[in-house]
């Protein structure tokens, strides 16, 4: 039962002017066998967060603490990270070379040093949490579908006793038909393990599907923070209603407004000042005059607790 | 498989992956790589029968009267060469146009397509323009000369939804301009619902289904349609129901026998279906809908349980 806590955590790529805050102070929790949907467009740092909880980017502020206890530096671990990383692509995150009982008995060799039986006996017991029969141990991955794939991915990551599975887009590489059935796994993992989850995905329909609680990221930073049904609902920031409405829906015709000019997200070298959303935002001063606090000033400066529920000067 | 595309209509392909859908655009287009080899009675482009045209006149017609659009725009556009003068190449070559002329011609496009600033973007390189922008820019160069048919495969699948709807919108804005008929593959059922009148389902190869997007709403007859939809988390599932998913994967298109390929997998299977091969026939008394089921479903049978029950092999 433990709980993670990310606090005001920063990664910043480069140095001087050409630096990119790739993370801007951001702070979430993943309870034990909750699941905190990350939403965002590509370059929003979804994945550069995940990375930097496992550790895999450098922090350059901020703390990663588990149960309230800051997380050694991970030359200093003794033990794999708590938090154990599912990559999108299972094509490229396996080792085509290794079989699937190699590449899971290297993770749990990583956690602890068994006898080769108990080895053994512990990749049948995670093939088994990811629902593949034992006998998929001698097989490589290249005897795989994508989606068998991904379960070895789950099941090596599990190897390691993590408290929270960071699942980055672990869907998006597979066939609609295959994803539903990722997505009972992580469920019922969550519930058997009492795995917190940190799930990923520019999909909103399928963080909806499968969240608790749902982070929106915009330009490495968290602009609204909240359970599922709010921020689906009643969404309070307006960079999330731009989100929600440009998901396709079978059951709603597109509505005939015509093609904006290419409004896409802005340079992350050069962030737009004030709210960084200010340029494409709907309700900002692009469509307002007067409302040039958005363009002068941090909607968080001042108002810390934005950071944690919505990052408008006018939610 | 045989099917027609009137001007102006947009058609949507929609399957799993290896299902056909991009090898049916490229026997089209008269692509298909070797060894692969295209058998048809006819491929009629505006009544040019394609396979049996001159290789000459065909590579004029096609580059005149056909527009591809790509999953990877960074693919689609040559990278050594500027924005401009892949464009204005296709009006000489094609059109017979002057320099000038071919400019004045890729200028109005780029703006055609919503590319802000088009005498800028034609001094560019495709690297400096986002994903969304090289997407327009591939459909640029298709409207240098006068497409008839627009044939975009997987157009969005790489884009980020708030991206992908201005996409969306854009083909249908084009195709409502220039009379152009649209085949618009992808393996996302919502978008296709979006912008297409009607959609083809395709499985292992063969079409099983040609209906109405409304249909494809309300009432699909093939039970692979219905699992495929039934499968797709869209924003108004419920939350605590497992997701369906659909047991098996899909056939290796040479190892179909004589019965149906989607028989092994279909809840409503008899031994009719394992034996014999269903033609896809015309359904119902309205329209162009065809199925290719011997149980086609209806609205009213086995409410909300889209595939007769399944929970099984992990896949």
């Amino acid at each position: 039962m433990t709980t993670l806590h990310i606090e005001d955590v920063s990664v910043r790529y480069g140095a001087g002017p050409t630096a990119v805050l790739a993370v801007d102070q951001v702070s979430l929790t993943v309870p034990a066998g909750g699941v905190v949907g990350v939403v965002g467009e590509s370059g929003s740092g979804k994945s550069t967060l995940a990375r930097a909880i496992v550790g895999l980017a450098p922090l350059h502020g901020g703390r990663i603490m588990w149960d309230g206890a800051v997380e050694p530096k991970r030359w200093l671990r003794r033990r794999p990270s708590r938090a154990q990383l599912v990559f999108q692509n299972p094509y490229a995150s396996l080792d085509p070379r290794l079989s699937v009982g190699a590449t899971i008995g290297e993770a749990v060799a990583s956690r602890e040093r068994l006898a080769r039986k108990a080895q053994t006996a512990e990749v049948g017991e995670l093939l088994d949490l990811v629902g593949l029969p034992a006998r998929y141990a001698s097989m490589l991955p290249r005897d795989l579908s994508g989606g068998q794939r991904q379960r070895v991915a789950i099941a090596r990551a599990l190897a390691a006793r993590p408290d929270v599975l960071i699942a980055d887009e672990i869907t998006s590489a597979l066939d609609v038909s295959v994803q539903g059935a990722i997505l009972n796994l992580l469920s019922s993992l969550r519930e058997q393990l009492s795995l917190g989850v940190l799930f990923i995905s520019h999909n909103l329909s399928v963080v909806r599907y499968i969240s608790d609680r749902v982070a929106v990221m915009y330009l490495g930073r968290v602009v609204e923070n909240a359970p599922v049904e709010h921020v689906v609902q009643e969404p309070a920031h307006p960079y999330t209603r731009v989100l929600l409405e440009a998901v396709p829906r079978l059951d709603v015709p597109l509505d005939p407004a015509p093609p904006d000019v290419d409004s896409e997200p802005p340079d992350p070298h050069h962030p737009p000042s004030g709210c960084h959303f200010h340029p494409r935002c709907p309700m900002g001063p692009r469509v307002f005059a007067e409302r040039e606090i958005c363009v002068a000033r941090d909607p968080s400066d001042g108002h810390p607790e934005r950071r944690h529920a919505a990052m408008c000067h006018f939610a | 498989m045989s099917f027609d595309v009137a001007p102006g209509e947009r058609l949507g392909i929609v399957g799993e992956s290896a299902s056909g859908k991009s090898l049916t655009a490229l026997a089209i287009a008269q692509l298909v790589p070797y060894p692969g080899q295209v058998t048809a009675a006819a491929i009629d482009l505006a009544g040019n029968d394609l396979p049996r045209m001159p290789k000459r006149a065909l590579t004029r017609l096609l580059g005149r009267s056909l527009a591809m659009v790509f999953q990877d725009p960074a693919t689609s556009l040559n990278p050594a060469l500027r924005v401009g003068r892949q464009l204005t190449e296709v009006a000489e070559v094609h059109s017979g146009l002057g320099r000038r002329a071919a400019r004045e011609r890729a200028v109005a496009q780029l703006a055609r397509v919503r590319l802000s600033n088009p005498g800028y973007r034609l001094r560019q390189y495709p690297v400096q323009l986002s994903g969304g922008m090289r997407q327009r820019a591939t459909l640029a160069m298709g409207l240098m000369a006068e497409p008839q048919l627009i044939i975009a495969d997987e157009p969005t699948s790489a884009l980020d939804v708030t991206v992908q709807e201005q996409i969306v919108r854009l083909l249908r804005t084009v195709s409502d301009d220039t009379g152009a008929a649209v085949i618009f593959i992808s393996h996302d059922i919502a978008v296709v619902g979006q912008l297409c009148e009607r959609v083809l389902v395709m499985y292992a190869g063969r079409i099983v289904e040609d209906l109405d997007v409304a249909a494809l709403r309300t009432d699909p007859a093939h039970p692979y349609t219905r699992a495929l939809i039934g499968s797709i988390p869209d924003m108004t599932t419920s939350r605590t129901k497992q997701m369906v998913t659909i047991e098996g994967r899909p056939p290796d298109p040479a190892e179909v026998g004589s019965g149906c390929a989607f028989a092994p997998r279909c809840g409503h299977a008899t031994q009719l279906c394992r034996d014999m091969r269903p033609d896809l026939r015309p359904l119902g008394t309205n329209g162009r809908r065809r199925a290719a089921c011997w149980f086609p479903q209806h609205a009213d049978a086995d409410n909300g349980d889209l595939l007769g029950a399944s929970q099984g092999a992990p896949r």
